[in-house]
């Protein structure tokens, strides 16, 4: 070989070799040496906790134009959001259960008022809300015994959930509203 | 973390909330098809009849345990929402109070409505 094309590998083997033995001793050996040899845990777990420190720095993308939440991701959150509201609606659904009870008049009045269309709309988004809480907590019991754990099966889960929903809403609109 | 947390007083309170999150899931979702499936194959004509339904005690059972479900399931709901997005300590507090408080008004609510049908 040309001596003097080794002249630049030297210059970028001398260039990276301080790095690496600076990473050497700030994370150990295991980093960049173990390979596909066995990975001791012990090490991995130290060298996870001293990397730890040093996480502050590193790069984060936040940039809602390049990121997007994944499937499951998106089913997760609403079934959060679905929760906290069908929370809110323990009241309303004591009071509802609490005059249909009361009276004939009460039970009339409680009827009627399903016949007017905003108590349908109000009814109709209630049945959605459940539905998706229904089938995305279903989804997570599942995820729990480890079905459909794997990325694949989560993310497909996560859209059957979101079809789940939307079938729930094609009969439940036609029959409240049709 | 499992060596850590062995011994240290109330650290398995976290895994009880899960248990119970998950079985009152579980109760929820029974009822929620039973009383669905229920209501759309007989649906109760007139107030008598809903009244005659609602007054059988395996009936109001089943609602009591619905509703204590229901409570047990939205505290542990609205906990691990309030520990993930409330960060200072005394909000997280007093939001926590409030809605432990809501919640057991919640129930003697439903207790009061559904002993109701045994008192007329």
């Amino acid at each position: 070989m040309d001596v003097m094309a080794s002249i630049p590998l030297c210059v970028l083997l001398l260039s990276h070799a301080p790095h690496r033995v600076g990473e050497m001793q700030k994370y150990g050996p295991a980093g960049w040496k173990s390979g596909k040899a066995g990975v001791d845990l012990r090490k991995v777990r130290k060298q996870a906790s001293r990397m730890s420190g040093d996480n502050k720095k590193r790069p984060v993308n936040l940039d809602l134009r390049t990121i997007r939440l994944p499937v499951g991701g998106v089913v997760s959150i609403l079934h959060r959001i679905t929760g906290v509201i069908l929370v809110f609606s323990i009241p309303v659904m004591l009071y509802a259960l609490q005059e249909s009870l009361a009276s004939a008049n009460a039970f009339t009045r409680f009827i009627d008022g399903f016949k007017a269309w905003p108590a349908r709309l109000g009814f109709f988004v209630f049945v959605l809300i459940l539905a998706h809480h229904f089938l995305a907590g279903l989804r997570h019991l599942l995820l729990d015994l480890d079905i459909g754990i794997s990325r694949r099966a989560a993310r497909r889960g996560a859209w059957w959930v979101l079809a789940g929903v939307t079938a729930v809403a094609v009969l439940g609109g036609g029959r409240l509203f049709l | 973390m499992m060596n850590r947390s062995r011994g240290s007083g109330s650290a398995h309170r976290g895994l009880g909330e899960w248990l119970v999150q998950r079985l009152t899931a579980v109760y929820l979702a029974g009822f929620v098809l039973w009383l669905t499936t229920r209501l759309y194959i007989a649906p109760p004509p007139d107030h008598v009849a809903w009244k005659a339904w609602m007054s059988g005690g395996a009936v109001r059972a089943v609602f009591a345990l619905f509703f204590l479900a229901l409570v047990l399931h939205a505290w542990a709901g609205m906990r691990s929402v309030f520990l993930d997005y409330l960060k200072p300590l005394w909000l997280r507090f007093v939001v926590q109070a409030i809605t432990a408080i809501v919640l057991l008004l919640c129930v003697f609510w439903a207790a009061q409505i559904l002993l109701i049908p045994v008192a007329a």
